[in-house]
Parts: structure tokens; sequence; C-alpha cells
């Protein structure tokens, strides 16, 4: 252990090195890090999250080969799993291996962040940031949530970006803006969301539902900007509406969102607040554009008019609390497999306590063949129905050649609204789901006709 | 299956957000919905505008003047 310290000491201490890390520190601006101790905490929170994402994802499939059957990848990118190179505990412990190096990378940066040797926590923290982007931003679709996204774009900033503090702050309020956005619509103008609940809203009262959720919206419009104000009291004011706001919110979205968000949040803009000087020197280029790019992810989530109801773009941008869902899928697959008779049917009232539960299976013969006809019911709110992870999920059965056709049925309900059929295909293998325009297999209304009305939906993981 | 009426969620009888089940507060804002969301697009954009030109488009024209 101890030659290869010395060695070690003896390439770190060589001019070579010290030329490189002064470079390195010159393009990525690691010189703010080191004088700012706002950007040193950020540094710290953003390790944590780092922390919190892996410590899930070393428990799951995502990215890993084992994946290969499940819908697991973007519709801008839907053959993603043939580049999954981790496995399993079932057959390696490639993804364990995988993890606990990256255990090690964290455990090496919070050391070297103690030591405030710089350049090399942040070599460190890209390792980790890479990691993150490419897992939500090309090797995993369904589980990838906004606080991802904001995990994502602050850290690229502490990480790249020049005048790191100041755009550090106009990202996170810019952020709160951007999620506006997802809220002008009668989820959040009606409060839809909360009344279709079974539990409603957590605390207040549902009779004020449309009052709390309308503050909401006005507080991300206009109050989150007060952030960034140089008058004490609406600053504040605006840190212990938004503090509570992230605290209140948790009682849904549990730890993940507060840990990226209110840590943020406390550091931005608490007691180590300071007005920033807005920079418009050619050195800020990059973080406006960041800004921009920012805008132009949330704002191509539009592009699908009824998006609530297709789901076609809605995890562009911050889609939290974008609706609540409901919906039952039914799916009859004709094949040339020999039938063995089968039988089962959930009985009525009995609660899923899965985010969608199978709650119909039947077998039977059909010429030489079987139809095998299943049924699934939405459990939570928080599932988000998309149709396009169904068609993916059925693609990968169509690929069977004893397959002949699977006919689909897709009901979805929105905000406690009708049950729209807004798929009904003879065979869901024929059809080809196209990334950012409308897929006309996926009906609105009054094309998709209303089939029934749900009962009070449940939130829960 | 006991087609539309089965376990969990497609009872015809049992409206979730049917208006006549909404709050009374969203029975009073349903019919003004289109308009709120109007007035909230509005404020969204002004406030756009105002900070850009506030902020970003009249410092960056001043020091262009000088």
């Amino acid at each position: 252990m101890r030659p290869l310290l010395t060695a070690l000491g003896r390439v770190t201490t060589s001019p070579l090195f010290k030329r490189f890390e002064k470079s390195y520190s010159r393009l990525f601006s690691i010189d703010e890090i080191r004088e700012q101790p706002v950007l040193q905490w950020m540094f710290g929170a953003s390790l944590l999250f780092f922390f919190l994402v892996f410590s899930y994802l070393i428990t799951t499939t995502i990215a890993t080969d084992t994946t290969a059957g499940s819908p697991a990848c973007w519709p801008y990118f839907q053959n993603c799993s043939d580049f999954f190179f981790l496995r399993g505990l079932d057959d390696t412990y490639s993804r364990s291996i995988f993890y606990m190096v990256f255990y090690a990378v964290m455990l090496l940066a919070a050391w070297c962040m103690a030591k405030k040797r710089w350049s090399a926590a942040h070599a460190l923290l890209a390792l980790l940031f890479v990691w993150e982007t490419l897992v939500v931003f090309v090797f995993s679709y369904s589980t990838n949530a906004p606080y991802h996204y904001y995990h994502i774009f602050l850290t690229a900033i502490l990480l790249f970006i020049p005048n790191k503090e100041f755009f550090l702050k106009l990202t996170f309020v810019f952020l709160y803006f951007m999620s506006a956005t997802t809220k002008i619509d009668s989820t959040w103008i009606l409060g839809t969301y909360f009344s279709a609940l079974k539990a409603g809203l957590p605390i207040f009262p549902d009779a004020l539902i449309p009052v709390l959720t309308n503050i909401v919206i006005l507080s991300q419009i206009v109050g989150a900007w007060f952030l960034l104000s140089s008058h004490k009291i609406l600053q504040r004011t605006a840190l212990l509406f938004f503090a509570f706001f992230h605290l209140y919110s948790g009682v849904f979205v549990y730890y993940f969102y507060p840990t990226i968000s209110l840590t943020s949040l406390l550091i931005l803009f608490g007691p180590l607040y300071r007005p920033s000087p807005v920079p418009l020197s050619f050195r800020s280029l990059t973080g406006w554009t960041l800004i921009l790019l920012i805008a132009a992810f949330q704002l191509i989530g539009f592009i699908v008019p009824e998006r609530r109801l297709t789901l076609e773009g809605d995890r562009f941008g911050m889609f939290m609390f974008e609706a609540n869902h409901q919906c039952a899928i039914t799916a009859s697959t004709y094949s040339s497999i020999t039938p063995v008779a089968m039988y089962f049917e959930k009985a009525p009232g009995i609660p899923c306590r899965e985010l969608y539960c199978n709650v119909l299976l039947r077998v039977r013969p059909k010429g030489d063949g079987s139809v095998r006809t299943e049924r699934w019911e939405s459990g939570s709110s928080l599932y988000r129905c998309d149709p396009y992870e169904w068609w993916a999920r059925f693609q990968k059965v169509c690929r069977d050649p004893r397959v002949q056709r699977i006919a689909v049925q897709f009901d979805h309900s929105i905000n406690g609204g009708p049950f729209y059929r807004i798929v009904n295909t003879e065979n869901i293998c024929d059809l080809v789901y196209k990334p950012f325009v409308h897929n006309t297999w996926i009906h609105v209304p009054p094309q998709a006709p209303i089939v029934g009305y749900p009962v009070k939906d449940v939130y829960h993981y | 299956m006991n087609s539309g009426t089965t376990t969990l969620l497609i009872l015809k009888a049992l409206a979730g957000n049917d208006p006549v089940r909404l709050l009374p507060l969203q029975k009073m804002i349903l019919p003004h919905e289109h308009a709120i969301e109007t007035v909230w697009w509005i404020l969204w954009i002004l406030t756009f505008l105002y900070l850009t030109i506030r902020y970003v488009i009249v410092p960056l024209s001043r020091k262009w003047h000088r």
C-alpha cells in the first residue's frame, strides 16, 4: 500500500500533472468552487442525491440486461436495451460490482471535498454525473422523475458552467417557473388531481383544494422570482413558503424530491444567500444556453395537445402531478400455442397494492391454437398509464413467432373524469409508435368513446 | 370478465369527478376554467417578458451602447 501511495504522491506532485490540473481547473471554473462556500455546500447536496439515486439503482433492474423484456427505453431510443451491459444478481454480480465502484467514487469524492481537493472532487462527481445522465436520458424511461432532471441540471451547472452561483440560483427558480406550465390546466386550476383521491389533500380540508392549487400556480409563476430578490423580507418570505411547500409535498413524494429541492433551496437562498449580478459576458453564454435548453425541454411536451390523455411527450420537462391517472388494459393474444385451460379473476373490490395489477387471466382453445385474455388495472394515481409502455411491452410478445395477433383495449381516465377507450385495436403488433408526434392509433375524444367512470383513486408507491 | 363492471375501476354508477361529484368551489370555477387558464398563461408570458427585458435585454443594450 505504501509504495502505491508514494507513487501516487509522486504523480500528483509532478509538473505535468500540476499543469493538467491547472488547465482542468480553468476549463471548468473550479476556482469558483474553491472560493465560494455556497458552491461547496451544493457539492455536498449533489453528492447526497447521487447516493440516494445509486442506492436505488443498485436494487432495481433499471439499465440491466434483465429488463430487456420490459419497456425501459425512451420513445426516441426504443432499442436502448441493446446497449445494456449490466446483469442482476441472478446472473452475475456485475450490477452490484458496478454500483459498489460508484460507492467508492462517492467516498473518495467526499474525502477530496473534506481535503479541499476540488479538482479531484470535481472529476469524481463528473463520473457520477455521466452515469446518472445516461441512465435517465438514454437507458430508462418509466422510472424517470422530475427530481432526476433537477439534479442533472443543477449538477451540470456546478460542474461545467462558469458563473456557477448565479446560474444555480437562476436555474432553480427557472425550474419552478417551468413547472408552472405543467400546472396550467384542470388538474391544478380545479385541483382535480387531489379531489379524485379517496384520501383527498393531506392536512388541509378538501373544500380548499382549488384555492391551494391556484396559490401554488401563482407562487411558481411569480413568487419564485422573489427568491432572487435583494429585498430581505420578500426574499425570506419566498424562502419560507417554498421550504414549507417542499416539506408538505414530501407527504406525497417522500424523500427523493425534497433531498434535491429543499437542500438546494436552503443552500442557495438560505443564510448564505446574497444577490448576484446578472452575468452578461461572453463567458456566461453556456449558462444562458442551458437555460434555453431547459425551456425547450419543458415546452417540447406541448407538441401533442391531448398529452394528458395520450401521455405522448408527457415525460419531457417537469411533469410532477400533471394528472391523476387510472386505466384498465385488456389484451387478447391469439397464438398457435397449445392451450392449457386457465381461468383467474380477481374478486371485485380487492384493492390493488401495486402500481397496476393483473385482475383477469383466461386461456381458451381457438382453432388449432389458443386465445389468452388478460386484464390489468392501475392501482395508484402515481402510475402514469402510458400507452407507449404497454405498446412496448406487447411488441416484445409479438416477436414470438407463435403469436398471430394481440387485440388491445386501453381505457384511460384522468383526474376522475370518464374512462375513454383511447386504444382499440385488433392487432397492436402492426402498430408503430413515433416520438414527438401524435400517434393516430391513440384516440382522443370525441373519437375515443366513454366506456365508464372511475371510483375514487388512491395514491401509493 | 363482467364486462365493464369488474374489480377496481370501471363502475358506471360511481362517477369520480363527474361534474355532479365536484366540490362546490370546483363547480363554481368549472365554467370559468378556460378564462383562468388564459389568465395564468398571460401572467406567465408577461413575467417572462418583464424579467427578460429588465434583467437581460436592457443591461445588454446599455453594455453595447457604452
